[in-house]
Parts: structure tokens; sequence; C-alpha cells
């Protein structure tokens, strides 16, 4: 406690608190930009903190990547384009309840879940923090192969299509994740010999092509006077009914992604994916998925928001960054001169609880920015679809191109965008490759240190206690569908 | 719901591209990057076991129901083509006639596929959102764009 009261004393300085606010106004705001994510940004704004110590540095990054996950939701419930990458799941059910009019109540219900699941994850990692660091040390390859394959099986249930087309997703998006240098040998993997290719097939350009050019070209394609955009945004409150609906979507994407976050490679995105997966198998009527359900739209809100938070826990006790946000935030630290890791606490406190402190006082700005100012946000609706879908490709191009200054990215988007055209009509979800496309590299990684590690002994990812509890997990998530079969017939 | 010879034809002609992908792909995995064994499993590997999903599942679809939210006809594919073309001739300009200048003509396109028709208001408001992105990417947000040789 006390430790914590010093951080409150470092993170109230006016120098601070400002840069805490700089960060969270411009978090929310690069989360509102299609195509402008938080790693491209902090990337972005990596220079100008070297004018700045240490402590002022990281509140600053940490605002920008919390507060991009309360900004990246409205975009996609207002225009079906998610801000950033954690945010796509939030389009499934954010933007069927704006197409019914409820927009505001839906950005409503985001705002508050995700306040409530910040503020859970910051005051788990003020308080358990070094405790859960620990128990993720314990982990090996492994027990990493087995998590990431239970959330490619899983994510085979987010899939609005049917299981055979994500299975095909997926497939593909493991493929196109794959491309690049082996990560073991440095072989060269459908690269083609172009240079560009080496270091993979760039992420965002990928999804920003299948979730934003698509519907952008789609649309344009169908003609459609009023674009994407609702009639109407609706009261901003949520009904009695939607609270109950939430609340306990709120508490268990809080719980799930604070711990998804705390693990390497998993991160907000993958923290929303099964989080949403998660509500549709525990819903009474799973029927609602995909066509406005209130569980859906809180669950990965809240657990993106968690992840972010739960991320931190790595970087600050351990000193692995768990996604490419944080490896920002760490290069950023080196920079500085400050090693993050388990001295990190006895050597800089200030920065340790500081950051932790900055974290309480971002996530209540961020309430009052996002509440009061969804009526600005919502302005944005109003722009004529003709205006607005070439304002959003321009906003996609230039950061596509920004990621790497290459306009081979933008090539990528656009045929990304082509590509899922041809998927929309054909009924197949994008999701799963997107996912897959992440987890790939991880996955493949984790299988093949675990083979060299064991000398080619497979039994390695299933004998060790948490791995074994991860594969009975993963047997139940295959079976269910047959179990639930069974059951039927034998009621019928 | 279902649909007609020629679509399902589409659907196998879909499904019949993505098992070549998986087959190419696995052909590249076993014979160029090499498979290796279980004790020290190849750059082929995992590339190759993808394949085999991609290709039974892709196979084995022939893609059930085509969605009815589309309704094309040959001048909403120029439209689309055309918006594809437009992000592509930008992005492959954008370093040869720099950000405003690639900006301007983009939006120009992009305003009248669009479906803006007065020629004035398009090019008015490609020259507002050229200098206002210009403004909000480089002077705001600090990112490095491209400029022209002639200094636009």
């Amino acid at each position: 406690m006390e430790n914590l009261i010093f951080g409150f004393q470092v993170a109230l300085e006016l120098r601070n608190l400002l840069y805490c606010f700089i960060g969270v106004f411009l978090g929310t705001l690069v989360g509102i930009l299609p195509g402008l994510g938080p790693a491209a940004t902090i990337a972005i704004l990596l220079p100008t903190t070297f004018v700045l110590g240490p402590v002022q540095a990281i509140i600053m990054l940490a605002g920008i990547y919390y507060g991009a996950m309360y900004g990246g939701s409205t975009t996609s419930i207002l225009v079906n384009l998610p801000g950033e990458a954690s945010s796509v799941v939030t389009c499934f059910e954010g933007y069927q309840l704006a197409k019914k009019g409820r927009a505001g109540a839906a950005l409503f219900i985001v705002a508050i879940g995700s306040f409530i699941a910040g503020t859970f994850a910051i005051i788990v990692l003020s308080i358990l923090g070094p405790v859960l660091s620990s128990l993720v040390l314990t982990f090996g390859p492994g027990e990493y192969f087995a998590l990431m394959f239970l959330g490619l099986t899983l994510v085979l249930y987010l899939s609005t299509a049917s299981r055979a087309k994500a299975v095909v997703m997926a497939s593909l998006g493991f493929l196109l994740g794959m491309i690049g240098l082996d990560p073991v040998t440095g072989v060269q993997r459908f690269t083609f010999g172009k240079v560009t290719l080496l270091e993979g097939l760039a992420f965002v350009p990928v999804a920003m092509g299948l979730f934003g050019i698509s519907e952008v070209i789609a649309n344009a394609m169908e003609e459609k006077k009023s674009g994407v955009y609702v009639e109407r945004i609706g009261r901003l409150m949520p009904s009695r009914s939607d609270w109950v609906k939430a609340r306990w979507p709120i508490a268990r994407g809080s719980l799930l992604g604070f711990f998804i976050g705390l693990l390497p490679g998993g991160g907000a995105v993958v923290a929303s994916f099964l989080s949403y997966a998660l509500e549709k198998r525990v819903a009474r009527d799973p029927s609602e998925f995909g066509h406005g359900s209130i569980a859906g739209l809180a669950a990965p809100e809240s657990a993106n928001n968690s992840a972010a938070i739960g991320a931190f826990v790595p970087m600050l006790t351990m000193g692995i960054p768990s996604n490419a946000v944080i490896a920002l935030m760490l290069a950023a630290l080196l920079i500085h001169g400050v090693t993050p890791g388990p001295m990190l606490v006895d050597q800089h406190p200030d920065l340790f609880w500081g950051v932790i402190a900055s974290m309480y006082i971002g996530n209540g700005i961020l309430l009052i920015l996002n509440l009061p100012l969804i009526w600005v946000f919502v302005q944005v609706i109003r722009i004529p679809y003709r205006l607005l879908g070439p304002l959003i490709v321009l906003f996609c191009v230039v950061g596509a191109y920004s990621l790497n200054n290459n306009p081979y990215d933008i090539a990528i988007m656009v045929a990304a965008g082509l590509a899922g055209i041809v998927f929309r009509v054909y009924g197949f979800d994008p999701a799963p490759l997107v996912l897959s496309m992440v987890i790939a590299p991880m996955m493949e990684m984790a299988f093949r240190q675990g083979l060299i590690a064991s000398r080619g002994n497979l039994w390695t990812f299933f004998f060790r206690p948490t791995a074994a509890l991860i594969w009975v997990a993963i047997a139940a998530v295959i079976a269910s569908p047959f179990l639930h079969m069974v059951f039927q017939k034998r009621r019928q | 719901m279902e649909s007609s010879p020629n679509k399902s034809l589409r659907r196998n002609w879909l499904a019949a591209a993505l098992c070549l992908i998986g087959l190419l792909a696995a052909f590249e995995s076993i014979w160029l990057l090499g498979v290796g064994g279980a004790r020290n499993p190849g750059p082929g590997f995992m590339p190759l076991l993808t394949c085999v999903f991609l290709v039974c599942s892709s196979g084995c679809i022939f893609v059930g129901t085509r969605t009815n939210a589309f309704r094309w006809n040959s001048r909403s594919v120029i439209k689309g083509g055309g918006i594809a073309a437009a992000i592509l001739g930008a992005g492959a300009g954008l370093e040869a006639v720099g950000f405003r200048v690639a900006t301007f003509l983009l939006m120009c396109l992009l305003l009248r596929l669009f479906g803006f028709r007065n020629w004035f208001a398009i090019l008015g408001l490609s020259f507002v959102i050229a200098l206002g992105t210009d403004l909000l990417f480089s002077s705001v947000l600090g990112l490095i764009l491209p400029r022209s040789p002639w200094g636009i």
C-alpha cells in the first residue's frame, strides 16, 4: 500500500499527469482512426520520448496503448471498421446493434465495461503481479503450444460461417503467417525471392484490407446511398436488461483478459477473440451472436482492456515483452538506460509504481473522455458515405504506408481487400484467417523449440501438468458438438 | 437459398483455387524446404501440416451458400475495380509525386467513384483533404510522408 501511495505521488506530479492525459487522449484518437493502431503510433512517437524522462515516456506510451483499447471500439460499432486489431470482434456485435439504432447504448456499455475491466486489471496488477508472473514463468514450449492450439480450436467457434470454412480460413492464415525466414534454420519460405517478404507478410495491411478496404469497396459496389452507417443512434443509456446481460460477460472478460494478457504472445487481440468464443459457448441463446448480442460486445471489449494492462506484468517483472506494443515500450526503457526485469521494482520504484498509479488515473480520464465525447464521435456517422468512404480509404493507405514507409504494404492491403470481397461473397469469415496469421509464427516456434529440447519426444507437449490440463480443455472443445448431438438425441 | 449452376461453378472454382494453393505450398514444403524428422523438424514441417488441413477442408467444402447481400452488375464491378486500381496507383505513385499530389489525385478519383457528380466540389474537397491530412499526419502526428521532387 505504501508503494502504491508513493506511485500516486509520482503519477500526480503535474508533468506526469500531463503526459498521462496526452497519452490517453492520443490513444483514444488512434483507436478511433482506422489503420493507425497503437503499435504504429508508439513507433512513430518513440523518438519524441527521448527528450522526456523514462517515467514520463512510459506513462505516455502506456496511455496510448490502453487508450487505444477504448477508442478502437468506436469505429467498430459505428462504421464496422476496427480502429485496431483487438476491436475486430467488437464489429461482430457492435455494428449489428448500431444497425438496429442502438449505437449509443453499445458505446456506453463498451466504455463502462472497459473502465471496470481496466480498473480490475490494474488492481490485480498492483497486488498480485509478482505472484502471477512467477506462475507464467513455469510455462515451457509445451504449455505455449497447447495454449495456442486451444486458441485456434476456439476460433473455429467464432466463425459465423460453417466450421469447414473456418478451417479453410485458419489454414490459409496459418500459411500466410509462415511466409518469411524460418525461425530456426533461416531458410526462406514462400518468399519467391522477394526481399520485402523476408520478414514475413505484414499483419496490419492484411487485416486492414480484409476488414477495411473490402468493406468500403463492397459498399461502393452495392451503391449504398447512406453507406454502412446506422440511420439512428438511439439513446445513450442502456436499458436495465442490457446491464443484466452485460454484467457477467464483463466480469468473465476482465478475468480472462488479464490472464491472457499475462502470457507472452497473448495480448489484447487473442483475449478479445477468446472472450467472444467463451461467451458464445456459455450463452443461453447462442443464436443472438452475430445479430447484436450485448454479451458478445461487452466481454471482448472488457477482455482487451484487461489484457492490455495484464501485458505489462511480464515486461515490468520479467523484462519479457508480450506483444509488439510492449516490445516498443521495452525498447523505450532500454534507450533511457532502464533495464526492465525483477530488479526494476528495487532499482526504479518511481517508474514501476508511478506507471501503475498512472494507469488508475488514466483509466478515470478515459471514462470522462469517452462518455461525454461519444456525442462527438457519433457525428462521424452523419458524414455522407460518399465522403467518408474515400476518407477511410485514405486513412488505410496512410496507415499501411507508415508501417514501413513502403508502398508495397499498400499493395498487400489492396490484395487482401479484394480477397476479402471474394470471401464475403462465398460466406467465408476472415476472422480465423487473421487470428491464425498472428498465432502461426509463435505456435511454430513453441512446437519446434519443444521438439528440439525434448529430442523429438512428442510427449513433451502433453505430460506437463498445465499442458495436460489445456489438452483436456481442447479435447472438451472438440468433443462438445458431438456430445451436444448425443445429448440432444437422448432427450428426443 | 441455393444458387444457380453458374454460381455453383464459381464456388467450385474458388474451392479448387484454395486447394491448388495448398497443393503448391505442400510441394514447396516437401521438395524445396524439407520436412525434416520428428527429432529435428525442418522448415517445411509446419507448412506441410497446414497444407494438409487446407487441401482437405477446401477439397471437401465446395462452398455452401452464397450470401445474398451482394447484387452486382458490370457497372458495380467496374466501380470496385476502379477503387482498387486507384489505391494501387496512389501507392505506386506516392513516392514519385509526393503525398499531397498523390492524395489529391486519389481523392479526385475516389470521390467521383463514390458518387460525387460536381467536379468543382470534387476538386475543392480533394484539395482540402490533401492539405488537411498532410497537416494531421505530418505536423500533428509527425509521420514522415514523401514529398514530390518539385517540393510539394
